[in-house]
């Protein structure tokens, strides 16, 4: 299928179409971004013919008499631009590049620090910060602009997908992850000006580089001679995350050599902030280097990386956050010798190199080409103990609920988690001291004991190597053609080391839940068979142990005609996919099924994308787009216990998605916006998670599949002038996201001390958790007198659900003991107490205010210095919760909902953003 | 130029600015644990204070509480014994009753540990004298952080243990004589397992396994299995056993603390005292061998009441072992006191409005629990197992 498509593309190339006909070509680009301008009319005002550009800006006469002739290029948001030009026979005279200038500034720019959005306030571990692929540069269309930034605080996702539908190109070159699907921005590490061209597509319209995807696709240009010249440094405060901030850049802009370079360094960090225990330390480099060989080739070298360190918060249950009397409270530290200490610290470092090729063989006609090699390091700090109390202060038996039938032992932990902070922390010297012990009983009882408590550090660890070469090329006065193929190779690497053996002598390489089941069976509770009984020392490998390399292919075709009243495209992706399992240990729980090469899975997969606009005149357009595709699974979920074990997910299949959308856009001097209804069914959809059973204590892997979701809504997004310096927007959206049929629940026990079972969840119209379904936005923005900036906005969200958790939805989860004399009454309290059990609970929601302030100084002509406060959430509403959880096991004891509450993360309190940057 | 000059130093100077890792925690010191208060209390002088089923241990006088001090003999360390520590002093053991697992982390073998009763309760859960906190009913577990809260670690754990060498026979049968030997740890010589060959226990399951002397005299080792050796096989021969001396109800049980306190088994399989034929009121059958002489009519029985067959239930695994009794028509005898375990059972029938049913049936007579009786009766079938009928003849013993 490759093949052909390869043969198509080159067929297509290979007509020439400019052969003896007289015209003009060209290409339209933003006087200030750079950025092509696809859509403009151009208009030969004396012979009346008219064309429009296509998605790289392009656009081809072919038609045109020779002689002289104005010509014009109009576009809604542009001023006109007017060209004198003489037509020459048999020839198409190329015009260049025409510069458009917008008439109405950007609406929001970071160009001088300006834009209140930063990446502190994003937790880097949700994986879900799809809202980030539109940050500072969706210029155009103001519900992508305003829900990017205004929506940040409650983890709003556009249109409720996963980030792995959105899809991030740098140069060209896909770089989601191809284990998860989802794109990482920490490997960014917060150098905005370094990442700041953008080619942002949103939804499934059409885009000039890829394919495209569900939520989007973004392409983030770093050639050098993209930048503008000159030296911008910044220093900021924050009360997030981390709190201080320097960040510098450098570019010299396109020299007369032909060479350009650009150069960024960030650094971060923070301490004793807001969330106690949290700590960030990041520094980050970006280097690029272009050479203009001349007009047709250009050569671009990319290399960056942010090697980061901090320490994390966890979610928590309701009570423990009432119990500390604070929303932020943090389970994960404890004092050690009288300083705080993480246990979840997360170390991460992906350094990247890429080399771009950009060719232009003719006006209309751009290939880019680009390969990049990467990687990643990703470890990931925890608590581990061996045959102990679990350690951690929020286990459910110190919580003072779990006594909830004992009045006495209730107020004693509540009086303990209220008044005495060691017990609600975390206690690293008792933790030191039992150590200690079993060193000594090493020493004079002749025991042979390691740590009883230690810090492990969990790595998932990747080496790509991504390539990527699409190309945009014009057949004729009405349609282009793009296309593309891409191809991701890489090797992952999970396993865990020794962080700490926090005072002991080794940690022994057994599975202790495994030594409950079989304390006959030495064999079984190996983690490595080939090494038993092994004594791990600080940084040694132990517990799991294991490489997946995976291919990943596709390649994509699309036409696109752009007529007088209508523009049609339509294109076609292949995708190939492979995975395989390396195990580097022979696991006791699966001696033949885990060491060494595993099976290769393998997945073909197809989509087809049409859209079609409809130009009721230059201001007013409706637009509908429509999507078909089947989706490989992604290798990190296909595995049931890939610690363990060679085995994928039964039956496990592409997912199909098919989507639509449609849009009636417009846009007058004063008055712009749009609104947008969705649609889109997923089927056929794969879920993994996994929990750790108290009860069982074991590892609990539960897996949903033929999983169908339905998403629709509307989005509306507004922007008036209400004087040329005041502009009012709304931004609304409705949307639901939910379940809809009973997919199919495996459950497996890690250990193997059970048999799978499978059963029916009943899942139907059940929300999809995780976003708020419904958010609306006000703002205002007035650009004042003296260059002084404000913006002012309330945003109110709601209909965000906790995600569920699928065994509180089986036919055992309402398999209660019946209470009750009449069947009547029977009856009712089955209702209630089955109502009870699959009641999924809505996050709280509400207003956030959010406002800034900016001030620029121009100290010289080409010199700035640019002040801006931005202040989020004003109310200090500590009350919203921003995400929440359900918990993976079940009481079936007691069927009592309450004895494994759901999880829930708050919204921090008022914080500010103080951002001081100067350009010469 | 001068930019990219500027650009450099400001780079390098932002290096500096960022420590760049994670701080090197201090390592917490190794310190040897010293309580900060004395003993004035003997555990016995405390067993024998507080001797109700649950007693507030108040202040011994003023505001002076009652602090005892002992070393732990035993704990969880090997999963058999859950959520009880045992701790001795000169004069006797206790058993306290901690609301956590994996105690033996904190509270190893050879460990002393003093401790402010105060506050605490002492009681008795099925007769066995405990240190521990008001549950649902009756004493129960001590919250863990309560009692880290009350008792202090005193030193390393090298505190040798007093091993009371003791024969079955010796043990004595009631309060006050109990509360010197309940939690001691003991250590029984030259006895076997009746059910020498069979696992310790079965998973999840705790199993009663009787240990004889050669005298015949038994007593019940109880096996959990949630231990880690409850797969082990249980040795044959005559050997020794170490373990705290435990109770429930109305009889002694061993516990062992690990696998490792059964031990010097020398594999030669001991006989079981061969029956005597003519049995006699005064040589009369066990209830191990009048399980195996089913038929026999008019013989006389020995046995310990344990419990009977719930009222309206014909299955032996129905049994109520403690008061209150829901059945007058039939008692469980069994070889032993306390004993539970269903085939080791033997149910008697009581006719109505009988001698027999009038003055043994437990449901009238909840205090014959524990006591042994001698029947004379026919040995046949009752509630599908080997059972006693058309008894004739009855003592309670004394």
């Amino acid at each position: 299928m490759k093949h052909s498509l390869c043969l198509f593309l080159i067929l297509m190339l290979s007509f020439t179409v400019h052969a003896q006909k007289t015209g003009f070509t060209g290409v339209v680009t933003d006087a200030e971004s750079g950025k092509p301008v696809p859509g403009v009319m151009v208009r030969l005002l004396g012979q009346d013919i008219a064309v429009f550009t296509g998605p790289a800006g392009d656009f081809l006469i072919t038609n045109a008499t020779r002689g002289k002739d104005m010509i014009t290029f109009s576009s809604a948001g542009y001023g006109d631009v007017q060209k004198e030009v003489i037509g020459v026979t048999d020839r198409i005279t190329d015009l260049g590049k025409i510069k458009m200038s917008a008439t109405d500034s950007p609406y929001a720019t970071d160009d001088d620090g300006l834009i209140t959005f930063d990446e502190s306030q994003i937790d880097d571990d949700a994986g879900t910060g799809q809202t980030i692929g539109n940050l500072s540069g969706a210029y155009d269309d103001v519900y992508l602009s305003t829900a990017s930034y205004a929506f940040g605080t409650t983890r709003f996702r556009i249109r409720g997908y996963d980030s792995d539908y959105t899809k991030i190109y740098l140069n060209g070159i896909n770089f989601n992850d191809p284990a998860r699907g989802q794109f990482n921005y920490s490997m960014m590490g917060g150098m905005n000006n370094a990442f700041r061209n953008k080619d942002i597509i949103s939804g499934i319209d059409i885009s000039n580089f890829s394919f495209g995807d569900l939520g989007g696709a973004t392409n983030i240009t770093t050639r050098a001679s993209e930048y503008a010249p000159g030296f911008r440094g910044s220093a900021a405060y924050t009360n997030r995350n981390y709190q201080w901030r320097v960040m510098m850049s450098y570019s010299t802009g396109l020299l007369p050599s032909g060479w350009a370079f650009t150069f960024n360094a960030i650094t971060r960090l923070g301490e004793n902030g807001p969330v106690d225990g949290v700590f960030y330390n990041s520094i980050g480099y970006f280097l690029s280097a272009e050479k203009v060989f001349n007009q047709k080739h250009s050569l671009s070298v990319t290399t960056f990386g942010a090697p980061t360190q901090r320490g994390q918060s966890a979610a928590t249950y309701e009570e423990a956050y009432q119990l500390a009397g604070d929303n932020l409270y943090n389970p994960n530290w404890g004092y050690q010798q009288g300083k705080k200490r993480n246990a979840r610290v997360v170390e991460s470092f992906d350094p990247t190199a890429m080399i771009s090729w950009l060719y232009k063989p003719q006006t209309g006609t751009t290939v880019s080409t680009g390969i990049a090699f990467r990687h990643s390091r990703y470890g990931s700090s925890a608590l581990n103990w061996y045959n102990a109390q679990d350690p951690r202060p929020d286990y459910y038996r110190r919580l003072p609920s779990y006594y909830s039938d004992n009045p006495i032992l209730d107020a004693l932990y509540t009086n303990l988690w209220e008044n005495d902070e060691q017990f609600r922390q975390i206690n690293w010297d008792h933790m030191y001291e039992v150590n200690y012990l079993n060193n000594w009983e090493n020493q004079n009882k002749g025991s042979d004991k390691g740590s009883t408590y230690i810090v492990e550090n969990r790595f998932s660890n990747q080496t790509n190597l991504f390539f990527n070469s699409h190309i945009n090329h014009r057949l004729n006065d009405v349609m282009t053609l793009q296309g593309g193929i891409g191809l991701k190779y890489t090797d992952a690497h999970y396993y865990k080391t020794v962080k700490d053996l926090m005072g002991g002598e080794f940690w022994l390489d057994v599975d202790q839940f495994s030594e409950r089941d079989y304390p006959n069976n030495s064999d079984i509770l190996q983690n490595n068979l080939n090494n038993p009984n092994f004594k791990a020392k600080k940084g040694d490998k132990f517990g799991y142990d294991y490489n997946i390399h995976s291919i990943v292919g596709n390649a994509w075709l699309q036409n696109n005609i752009n007529l007088p009243q209508w523009d049609i495209y339509y294109g076609l992706q292949m995708a190939y996919s492979q995975f395989q399992r390396f195990g580097n240990m022979r696991n006791g729980r699966a001696p033949e099924n885990s060491f060494g090469k595993g099976k290769i899975h393998i997945f073909n997969d197809a989509g087809v994308k049409a859209g079609v606009t409809y130009k009721l005149d230059g201001r007013n357009f409706f637009i509908f787009n429509a999507m078909y595709e089947t989706r490989a699974p992604f290798f990190g979920y296909a595995y049931i216990s890939p610690r363990i074990k060679d085995d994928i997910i039964p039956d496990l299949q592409s997912e199909r998605v098919l989507s639509g959308d449609l849009t009636y856009r417009f846009s007058y001097p004063r008055f712009k916006g749009r609104i947008t209804g969705f649609y889109t069914n997923f089927y056929d959809q794969t879920d993994a998670t996994s929990f750790y059973h108290d009860q069982y204590q074991t590892f609990v892997n539960y897996i949903l599949t033929g999983v169908r979701k339905s998403y629709k809504g509307v989005e509306i997004g507004l922007a008036y002038k209400i004087t040329p310096s005041v502009t009012v927007t709304g931004v609304a959206t409705f949307a639901r996201y939910q379940y809809k049929n009973r997919p199919t629940g495996i459950t497996n026990y890690e250990n193997g001390s059970r048999a799978d079972t499978t059963q029916t969840v009943y899942l139907k119209n059940f929300y999809v958790g995780g976003t708020p379904q419904q958010a609306f936005n006000i703002g205002v923005d007035w650009s004042a007198p003296k260059m002084w900036f404000f913006d002012i906005n309330l945003s109110w969200f709601d209909k965000a659900y906790v995600d569920l958790s699928p065994l509180r939805r089986t036919q055992e989860a309402v398999n209660f003991p019946l209470e009750g004399n009449t069947q009547t009454e029977i009856m009712h309290y089955f209702d209630e107490k089955a109502a009870e059990i699959t009641h999924q609970q809505k996050l709280k929601g509400g207003f956030i205010l959010n406002a800034s302030v900016g001030k620029l100084i121009y100290l010289t002509r080409s010199s700035s210095l640019n002040i801006n406060v931005s202040l989020s959430n004003i109310l200090n509403k500590k009350n919203l919760q921003t995400g929440g959880y359900e918990q993976g096991r079940f009481d079936f004891t007691n069927f009592n909902v309450n004895k494994y509450p759901n999880k829930y993360y708050y919204a921090q309190g008022f914080n500010v953003f103080v951002n001081v940057g100067f350009k010469f | 130029m001068r930019s990219l000059k500027l650009f450099i130093a400001l780079f390098l100077g932002s290096l500096l600015l960022n420590t760049g890792c994670e701080p090197d925690y201090d390592v917490p010191p190794i310190t040897v644990p010293e309580a900060s208060v004395k003993a004035n209390t003997t555990i016995l002088e405390l067993k024998t204070e507080f001797t109700g089923d649950l007693d507030s241990i108040g202040y011994k006088t003023g505001t002076t509480p009652y602090i005892i001090e002992g070393v732990v003999i035993g704990n969880d360390v090997s999963g058999n014994i859950y959520k009880n520590i045992m701790i001795q002093d000169a004069t006797a053991a206790i058993t306290i009753s901690l609301d956590g697992t994996n105690l033996y982390n904190s509270y190893r073998l050879g460990q002393r540990l003093v401790i402010n009763c105060t506050g605490l309760y002492l009681g008795k859960y099925r007769n066995l004298q405990q240190l521990g906190y008001p549950g649902t009913s009756g004493i129960s577990f001590i919250p863990l952080p309560l009692f880290e809260s009350k008792a202090q670690l005193n030193g390393l754990p090298d505190s040798p243990a007093d091993t009371l060498q003791i024969k079955i026979s010796d043990l004595p049968a009631a309060f006050p004589e109990l509360a010197k030997y309940q939690s001691q740890l003991i250590e029984l010589k030259s006895v076997y397992f009746v059910d020498a060959g069979q696992p310790f226990s079965l998973q999840g399951k705790s199993i009663s396994r009787t240990v004889k002397d050669t005298l015949g005299n038994s007593i019940v080792v109880y096996n959990s299995g949630y231990s880690n050796f409850y797969t082990d096989i249980l040795p044959s021969g005559l050997g020794d056993i170490v373990g705290i001396l435990s109770y429930f109800n109305t009889g002694y049980q061993v516990l062992l603390r690990s696998r490792a306190d059964v031990f010097n088994f020398n594999g030669t399989p001991v006989p079981e005292p061969p029956v005597d034929q003519d049995n006699s009121e005064t040589n009369p059958y066990t209830i191990t061998q009048a399980q195996t002489r089913q038929g026999e009519t008019a013989v006389w029985v020995k046995g310990y009441i344990v419990g009977c067959v719930k009222n309206g239930s014909a299955v032996v695994s129905d049994g109520e072992f403690v008061a209150p009794f829901s059945s007058q028509s039939n008692i469980l005898l069994a070889a032993t006191a306390g004993e539970t375990e269903i085939a080791k059972l033997m149910p008697v029938q009581l006719v109505f409005n009988t001698d027999p049913r009038n003055q043994l049936n437990l449901k009238d007579n909840p205090a014959n629990l524990g006591k042994q009786v001698l029947l004379k009766c026919d040995l046949t079938t009752y509630f599908n197992v080997t059972g006693i009928k058309n008894i004739t003849e009855f003592k309670l013993l004394p």
